[in-house]
């Protein structure tokens, strides 16, 4: 047994110091202060916005989002005041957030990515950038440039070139045959950090109206019934890529108690994203936090980096 | 008891956020509920405000999915296998606060339509405590209203009788136009032997309003009790029997079924009557982070010209004249 009050929950994000492994997930926690009075924020480690474009985007029709068993399904759309308003309005409100933020950035082609990017990176509150180009809810741009491992390699390669100073997260579909694929091109085009996973394409369906639920027809799946397919997914690209590349991994998907942060961690991630359980329980983060210590604790550990990939595998006997 | 964690400190900061122990609790019909609920310093709420509450026991204590030392890991109870499990949080409005706007107590009026709802029907008995964020969104404009209509469908009701008591509170007269699809359905019990008008003339008629002083009238769709017919007619029918109403400090107020205030909205205007409408949308958050709740405001004349504003912290009150439907 450590004392709990001696363990240390920072982890390093390539350039970056976290204080506890547990991030926002982007889109979930808004532009930086909805939650302020709700959530204990010296627990989040980095706090990651709402996709940001180049021009403001009204986003989908409602009903926008509905509960499955489960699950959250969501079609917003990525709708977000713009780079514009964003940086005068929202970026400011940084000043009161902690944690590094890392600003998510989506767009409909790869040149509106990098307009927003290297603007983006200019702005010395703005720590990090997640490229979403996993988005399932966008006719173009996100998943369509994410599932496809040449083009993933193509926006990753010119983001590089503008983005300088901040820390370039990836952040990946898992609608993808296998997503070590796209993670190789992410990694390959100098992507310092991967973040997995975006949700999972997916329909629900009125029977009395015999109509899709969401006005967008599909939705991306999030919530508890993901996270066996997303821990899966950062298990697979750990091992067989960004372990040995020595690129860390936010893992995210379906996470709502401490013990399936732990999970990830085991599966491979450095931090853990947590998305729909802010919804139920916005102080989420701290209470991950304080779990993570406890398991820590009880195991004579000192840091969540000590569990990073610890998954121990059979031998194989066939 | 489970020993207290250093959790207590981490929620000891938070406002907004609160559980509230059920005082009292009224079965009005097979679907629809009255509880009360305690809950130290909720103060301040406005009618039209809404609180989201957490409907479900897999997360039921205080910090109830972290750990706790005596026990186990936390896990989700109930595992869904047929039955669905309500996940997020429920929205539900304010329906009044019995010892006033300073009182710590306040009250919910719900109908058990799926899981989150029958859930709350079958747990929120006296003594079990529910956790509750609020109060949120905007509330109604009362200040400087002489005469309010409201006009209330279904569990619509819900946001109206706090807005009467208040409304009440500051001297303005007060109606109450309910509908309901039949009277099983009706969201407030009759007081027994109230005479009710069939061409839907207001009486002192329902518990809750009568000890307000609030006459109110009743129709059903299908005529089981009261007037038969539309509510947007009934209102209609209201204004035109009233004529005294068509002038300043007289608002229309309505929450119900979009369809039918959209009508409501109508017909006010006809009479060039202000008409504050309270919105409903499908919420994750409830707190403007998200980008579900949205519905379409009109910037100016131009129906083309609109923006989306999200229902729970934009509203869910708007001027109904502003919204596109
Ligand atoms: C601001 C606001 C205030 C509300 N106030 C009250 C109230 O005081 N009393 C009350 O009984 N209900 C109120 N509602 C509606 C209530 O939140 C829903 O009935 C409830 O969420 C249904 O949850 P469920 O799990 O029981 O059913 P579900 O299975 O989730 O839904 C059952 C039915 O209700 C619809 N529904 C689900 N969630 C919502 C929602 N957020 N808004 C509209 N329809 C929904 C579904 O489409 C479905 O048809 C309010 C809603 C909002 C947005
Ligand atoms: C309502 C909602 C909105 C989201 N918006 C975004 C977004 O704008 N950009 C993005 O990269 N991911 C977005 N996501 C995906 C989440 O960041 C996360 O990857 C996913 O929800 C899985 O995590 P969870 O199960 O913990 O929610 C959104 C998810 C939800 C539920
Ligand atoms: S419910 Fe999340 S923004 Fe309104």
């Amino acid at each position: 047994m450590v004392e709990k009050e001696k363990i240390d929950l920072r982890v390093r994000l390539g350039s970056l110091e976290l204080a506890t492994p547990i991030v926002t997930a982007s889109g979930t926690s808004g532009y930086g202060l909805e939650y302020a009075d709700l959530a204990d924020f010296s627990a989040i480690g980095a706090f990651f916005t709402k996709s940001i474009t180049l021009e403001p985007r009204k986003g989908n029709p409602p009903p926008r989002v509905v509960e499955t068993r489960a699950g959250l399904l969501n079609a917003i759309g990525l709708a977000n005041v713009g780079l514009e308003v964003f940086l005068k309005e929202k970026v400011p409100q940084f000043k009161r957030i902690p944690s590094p933020v890392i600003v998510n950035v989506a767009g409909r082609t790869i040149d509106e990515y990098t307009q927003v990017a290297a603007k983006l990176d200019e702005v010395e509150q703005i720590n990090g950038l997640e490229l979403n180009i996993s988005c399932p809810n966008v006719k173009e741009g996100g998943q369509t440039i994410g599932t496809d491992a040449k083009q993933v390699s193509k926006i990753v390669s010119a983001l590089r070139q503008v983005v300088k100073r901040c820390l370039l997260v990836v952040k990946l579909s898992p609608n993808v045959t296998d997503i070590l694929e796209p993670a190789k091109a992410a990694v390959e085009a100098g992507a310092d950090c991967l973040s997995l996973v975006n949700t999972f394409t997916s329909l629900a369906i009125d029977i009395n109206k015999q109509q899709p639920i969401l006005a967008n027809i599909t939705g991306g799946l999030s919530g508890p019934a993901i996270k066996p397919i997303a821990l899966y997914m950062v298990h697979r690209v750990y091992t067989q890529l960004c372990k040995k590349a020595n690129v860390p991994i936010i893992g995210m998907g379906g996470v709502q108690f401490g013990s399936d942060a732990i999970e990830f961690l085991l599966a491979g991630a450095t931090a853990v994203g947590v998305g729909t359980a802010l919804f139920v329980e916005p102080n989420s983060p701290a209470i991950l936090a304080e779990d993570i210590k406890k398991y820590l604790a009880d195991r004579g550990l000192e840091s969540p980096a000590e569990i990073t990939g610890k998954l121990q595998l059979p031998e194989k006997t066939d | 008891m489970p020993p207290k964690n250093n959790l207590t400190r981490i929620f000891q900061s938070r406002r907004r956020h609160y559980r509230g122990r059920v005082v009292g609790r009224r079965d009005i019909s097979r679907e629809f509920a009255w509880i009360d609920l305690e809950a130290e310093q909720f103060t301040g709420a406005k009618p039209g405000q809404f609180v989201i509450v957490q409907c479900a026991d897999n997360t039921d204590q205080l910090a109830g999915h972290a750990w706790q030392d005596t026990t186990q890991w936390p896990r989700a109870k109930g595992v869904e296998l047929q039955d669905r499990v309500a996940l997020l949080r429920r929205p539900f409005s304010i329906a009044d606060m019995p010892h006033g706007r300073d009182g710590s107590r306040f009250s919910l009026h719900f109908r058990a339509v799926g899981p989150g709802t029958r859930w709350l029907a079958e747990n929120a008995r006296l003594g079990a405590e529910l956790q509750i964020i609020g109060p949120l969104g905007n509330g109604f404009k009362i200040k400087d209203v002489h005469q309010a209509i409201l006009v209330a469908g279904g569990i619509g009701a819900a946001a109206m009788s706090f807005l009467a008591k208040e409304l009440r509170n500051q001297g303005s007269e007060v109606v109450l136009l309910l509908g309901a699809k039949n009277r099983e359905l009706l969201p407030f019990s009759l007081i027994d032997g109230a005479v009710i008008d069939s061409e839907g003339e207001p009486s002192l008629c329902c518990e809750f309003f009568s000890e307000l002083g609030v006459r109110v009238s009743i129709s059903t769709d299908d005529g089981s009790v009261g007037k038969s017919g539309l509510l947007s007619e009934t209102l209609a029918d209201y204004l035109s029997r009233h004529r005294e109403l068509s002038q300043s400090g007289t608002v229309v107020y309505t929450c119900g079924p979009e369809a039918m205030m959209a009508k409501i909205v109508q017909v006010a205007a006809q009479q060039q009557l202000p008409c504050q409408v309270c919105m409903e949308r499908h919420m994750a958050c409830g707190l403007g982070a998200c980008q579900a709740c949205v519905c379409r405001q009109k910037q100016n004349q131009d129906e083309s010209d609109w923006v989306y504003k999200l229902v729970c912290s934009n509203g869910p009150v708007f001027d109904g004249q502003s919204i596109l439907w």
